[in-house]
């Protein structure tokens, strides 16, 4: 057991090491191309009325006038040492920018992965339980229409319906402006900004995680040590959520896992829709704004927070399932 | 349960009570090209601690009858006819609720695979468990009475084995861990579908034994399904021969090796004995099972006998008694058939 728990760690330190040739990348690649991109920030960042002067001054300040190895150069060195540079934009560090944001996205994206989880796990048991039936088949044919639906559309829809025909639910933001900032009433109020966009986020998760699930407690049920469950005597149920869900629940975490970075993509759709002031929501703004640094220092950060929520999903997985052993 | 008065008289004097009676079993599975007659009118009966071995080639309908018992028939089979009575209850007409309280309680089962048959993400120990606490057995005692069944089935360091997941068992240990668990709550009846044939040789003795010895000292009854007739020989004290879904013979384990009466079961036997011998050829029954479809009317067998009369093609062989122990369906041995 010992010997296990060490191992792990080792593995988790190797993995850790193992991001850092792919952060270099994700850099290298976004770096290139956002030079090959049209615009010139020093123009953008002056002002309309700017003299050419203070244009020229502002490239020799933020070092764009040198040739483009040695920005590359300047930017690695600065990111080493934790200094994902300025924004033009908000005239304040990147890091400091996007750590504020980081909170709301992944408030949104808990919330939505609890959600669609549960939702999945219940709906994709009651279809495995007698596949082909009339729930299973209507409960597949919505998981396809979740699964095909665009995000975009989706929070639309949603905004058209609950907020400017119901009313019932704020049309975006987190709070309400003359709410309370404090106590239960604040968590309330962003309660309720989070309902809609949670909800059109979740349904595609909740659409993928049913099919992945469905389908596996399925296979899970023909298996032999279900029928050896079935010899002890245990009730279907018993059956159902001790042997077989378990099982089935592997795979889905791997998956789920893997499936961050198409997350991340929602998250820049949805808190667009919603104004929801999270990262997804800054990089649209920063690409808007053509805020490089900012929009550079998103990808580092964003990257790195893939990676050690795969790492997590693999580490959880292993939980779960004895015979996996990282070494 | 048992009568005393059972246990002061020899076995051979005393035909053993009847545990199980089997009665015109007929299960049958609906498909798209038919029905197939899986089982198709099986009778038989097992006494209490008594070991009976059903053997039979692939598609005879053994395991089908076996998983029947403990109504574990596959998705579009039903029940088309007969009674399983055991302790009093006819098993076909049990509700789920009361099928439950006998599987692993009165009937348990060790099957073929012990690599598919256990839970890899369950510890060991705690699938042993699992039928005891669902009775209402404490934590802590139920994890004495798996180290205890553990012990029973000669499992070395049984303490380690109960905290251990499948995957860190080998294949003999895996089969030891399922049979504790098909008799940790000491069942009437064990039944064993092909226990050994996913096993090593050398793997497949020291099961065989197991159950052997297992069935002596818990005072149960076998029912040992294979195609191995070495294993039925070590094992069974009597023996019915399966053919496409039916019955071919009965008979005690020696009158069966000795004077085997229906020209199948000889055929079976020819092909075990003559395997060994040096240069000679392999006996073998010629050609193959009927299509369980639409099996021929009359005996299952006259595809492949080589005493076929007219009669075998028209009408089912009744069942013929040689003896007290032995019986026999084939129109050889009845009068009519004689005749015919």
């Amino acid at each position: 057991m010992k010997s296990t728990s060490v191992a792990t760690l080792a593995y988790v330190i190797r993995r850790l090491f193992q991001a850092i040739p792919l952060i270099l990348g994700v850099i290298a690649i976004n770096f290139t191309l956002i030079h090959l991109a049209p615009g010139d920030p020093a123009t953008l960042l002056a002002g309309e009325f700017a003299s050419p002067e203070a244009v020229e001054r502002l490239r020799e300040e933020f070092g764009l006038n040198d040739p483009f190895y040695k920005q590359f150069l300047t930017y690695l060195g600065k990111v080493a040492t934790g200094d994902l540079g300025y924004s033009y934009r908000f005239r304040a560090p990147v890091l400091d920018i996007v750590l504020d944001r980081i909170p709301n996205t992944l408030l949104l994206l808990f919330v939505s992965f609890v959600l669609s989880m549960i939702v999945a796990v219940v709906l994709a048991v009651l279809s495995a339980r007698r596949p082909n039936s009339l729930f299973d088949n209507v409960a597949s044919s919505l998981a396809m229409v979740g699964y095909a639906l665009p995000m975009f559309w989706l929070g639309m829809m949603l905004i058209l319906v609950f907020s400017s025909q119901l009313g019932w639910l704020p049309t975006g933001g987190m709070y309400s402006l003359r709410g309370e900032r404090t106590g239960l009433a604040m968590v309330l109020d962003m309660a309720r900004h989070l309902v809609l966009p949670a909800t059109a986020f979740a349904a595609y998760f909740m659409a993928m995680a049913y099919r992945l699930t469905r389908s596996k407690l399925i296979e899970t049920l023909r298996e032999d040590y279900i029928r050896t469950a079935h010899m002890k005597g245990l009730s279907e149920r018993e059956v159902l959520f001790r042997h077989a869900l378990r099982n089935s629940l592997v795979p889905v975490i791997a998956v789920m896992g893997l499936d961050l970075g198409v997350m991340v993509g929602g998250a820049v759709v949805v808190e667009t829709v919603f104004t929801w002031p999270g990262v997804g929501r800054l990089m649209y703004d920063s690409i808007l704004a053509r805020d490089y640094p900012l929009l550079l220092g998103i990808f580092v950060v964003v990257s790195f927070g893939v990676i050690i929520i795969n790492l997590l999903a693999d580490l959880v997985a292993a939980l779960v399932d004895p015979r996996i052993i990282y070494d | 349960m048992t009568g005393t008065l059972l246990e002061s008289e020899t076995e051979a004097t005393v035909k053993a009570r009847d545990l199980l009676e089997v009665d015109r079993l007929a299960v049958h599975i609906d498909t798209y090209r038919g029905t197939v007659k899986a089982v198709d009118g099986v009778s038989f009966r097992i006494g209490e601690k008594e070991s009976v071995g059903i053997v039979g080639e692939s598609g005879s309908g053994k395991s089908m009858t076996a998983l029947s018992l403990l109504r574990f028939t596959p998705p579009g089979a039903r029940f088309a006819e007969g009674r399983i009575l055991f302790e009093g209850h006819d098993l076909v007409r049990l509700s789920q609720e009361q099928m439950r309280s006998v599987r692993g309680n009165r009937i348990s089962m060790v099957f073929q695979d012990p690599m598919t048959f256990l839970n890899p993400l369950m510890k060991v120990g705690d699938q042993i468990a699992e039928g005891l606490v669902k009775q209402g057995v404490g934590r802590r005692q139920a994890r004495e009475k798996v180290i205890e069944a553990l012990r029973q089935v000669r499992m070395a360091s049984p303490e380690d084995v109960a905290d251990q997941y499948p995957h860190q068992l080998s294949g003999g240990m895996r089969q030891r861990a399922l049979i504790a668990m098909a008799i940790i709550r000491s069942p009437a009846l064990l039944v064993a579908d092909e226990p050994t044939t996913a096993l090593d040789v050398t793997v497949q003795a020291q099961i065989i034994n197991l159950l052997r010895e297992i069935k002596e000292e818990h005072g149960l009854s076998l029912l040992l399904i294979t195609h191995d007739l070495g294993i039925v020989a070590h094992v069974c004290d009597r023996i019915y021969v399966m053919y496409a879904g039916r019955i071919m013979e009965e008979a005690d384990v020696f009158s069966l090796f000795r004077d085997g009466k229906h020209p199948y079961t000889r055929g079976l036997i020819a092909s075990v004995a003559y395997e060994d011998q040096p240069g000679g050829a392999v006996s073998f029954i010629e050609g193959s099972v009927p299509s369980p479809i639409n099996p021929p009317a009359g005996c299952r067998f006259q595809t492949r006998c080589p005493h076929v009369m007219p009669v075998c093609r028209e009408k089912q062989p009744p069942r013929t008694r040689i003896s007290d122990t032995q019986a026999v369906y084939c129109w050889l041995y009845e009068e009519e058939g004689r005749d015919g």
